[in-house]
């Protein structure tokens, strides 16, 4: 009686024992993947609301000798350019906490005019201009197309500000797996040029979830 | 007689205290087992939370989007309204945005759905180029030495008020927000629990 006594509770104080033990949480399976920097490169792309005047002037457009008048007259529109950085480009080497990127400047990935945004008082015409015909309003549309494009890529401002975005989202994304890891990384960033080709590099030392990161630079 | 005999009252003793334990016993693992089920799932789920979702998504510096207004102001004559003195045509930036603070974030761990819910976007600032002015004059006594003060502030209403009416800027924003929230967050529910879905509204 006694011995059974004993085995019961014995048995009651292990399973008490085990059950109070907490539960061990399982691993966490995290890396930084090549894959999603490629997504989050997609999703960085800024779509941009660009509003352009298109000037455009034709010396010597009508009239005879002397008698001579241009062509003058300004058009505002509208359009959508999308700036970002071609995430083919983007590469990455992780070692342990060490991690190399490679960032494509930012470019004009695609524009469009909104011909809706074209109307009678789009046109501004200088009261000494000689007379605008269809012929040169359809013309002008397809010069604010080109213009568009070429205004979009030269703005120096607003591709920094895009290839930016992607280097800050590729940061955050780099820290917040370092956080569920607990671990910190630093981030060689590596930016490449129009070709392809690197142009300079930096250092970001190290990551941590409240601090901002430390720059070092360095050209090629 | 009708005594009891001492050696079955103490048999039938020994039954109903080891019923009474087995009982306790059966009590105790069943407790126990339920209590940690129950632990282990709380564990996975407190890797997504409203707190982690709230830190991975308030970076402030992505909370604005750039948009370029290069437009034509038109400036009447101040003595008679019906007769315009100059176009003139300048180059702005304008910048719209959301204010990350107010973005509700939650979490339905039975549905594994995250609904973040944004603002709407609005207008943050306005910058024109005041090197960027160039006229078109339909009277020529309004070119004065004094016009480009005259003409700057034009082209800053003109760029306020157009910005404003223009809805193509603010939904962009809008948009590009969405973009930014997806990618601050899909790729970590995607690795923390891919059963999990980004509802962004």
């Amino acid at each position: 009686m006694k011995k059974i006594l004993v085995l019961l509770l014995t048995a009651i104080i292990l399973v008490i024992s085990t059950s109070c033990k907490q539960a061990e949480p399982e691993p966490i399976n995290m890396e930084p993947k090549v894959s999603q920097m490629k997504s989050i490169c997609e999703l960085a792309v800024m779509e941009c609301y660009y509003h352009n005047v298109a000037k455009l002037k034709e010396e010597d457009a009508e009239g005879i000798l002397w008698w001579k008048k241009d062509k003058h007259f300004w058009i505002e529109y509208s359009g959508i350019v999308k700036l970002g950085i071609d995430a083919s480009l983007v590469t990455m080497e992780v070692n342990g906490t060490q991690i190399k990127i490679t960032l494509p400047e930012a470019k004009v990935l695609g524009c469009k005019v909104d011909s809706t945004s074209l109307q009678e008082d789009s046109y501004i015409v200088d009261v000494k201009s000689a007379t605008i015909s269809a012929e040169d309003e359809v013309k002008a549309f397809a010069v604010a197309q080109q213009q568009l494009e070429e205004n979009a890529a030269s703005n120096r401002a607003l591709l920094a500000e895009a290839q930016q975005r992607a280097q800050t989202l590729l940061e955050e994304y780099i820290i917040n797996i370092g956080n569920a890891l607990g671990q910190e990384y630093s981030i060689q960033w590596v930016y490449l040029d129009s070709q392809g080709k690197p142009l300079s590099s930096t250092i970001n030392t190290p990551i941590t979830e409240n601090e901002p990161a430390n720059t070092e630079n360095s050209s090629n | 007689m009708g005594g009891l005999n001492p050696i079955n009252t103490s048999k039938q003793k020994a039954r109903l205290f080891i019923i009474v334990l087995a009982t306790v016993l059966v009590t105790v693992v069943v407790t126990s087992v339920l209590f940690q089920k129950g632990h282990e799932k709380k564990e996975n789920v407190q890797i997504i939370t409203v707190s982690t979702l709230e830190k991975i998504i308030k970076v402030s510096e992505l909370s604005t989007f750039t948009a370029v207004y290069n437009g034509i102001a038109e400036v009447k004559n101040k003595n008679n309204p019906d007769l315009t003195d100059y176009f003139v045509s300048y180059e702005a930036r304008v910048n719209a945005g959301i204010d990350f603070d107010k973005i509700a974030i939650t979490v339905d761990d039975e549905a594994k759905i995250i609904k973040v819910d944004i603002p709407d976007a609005y207008i943050t600032d306005i910058n024109v180029d005041i090197s960027s002015l160039d006229f078109i004059f339909y009277n020529q006594h309004a070119n004065k030495s004094t016009i480009t003060q005259e003409a700057f502030k034009a082209c800053e209403a003109d760029v306020q008020e157009e910005s404003e009416k223009e809805d193509a800027i603010l939904k962009l924003a809008q948009q590009n927000a969405v973009n930014v929230i997806k990618a601050l967050v899909n790729p970590i529910i995607e690795q923390l629990d891919a059963n999990y879905t980004l509802v962004i509204e």
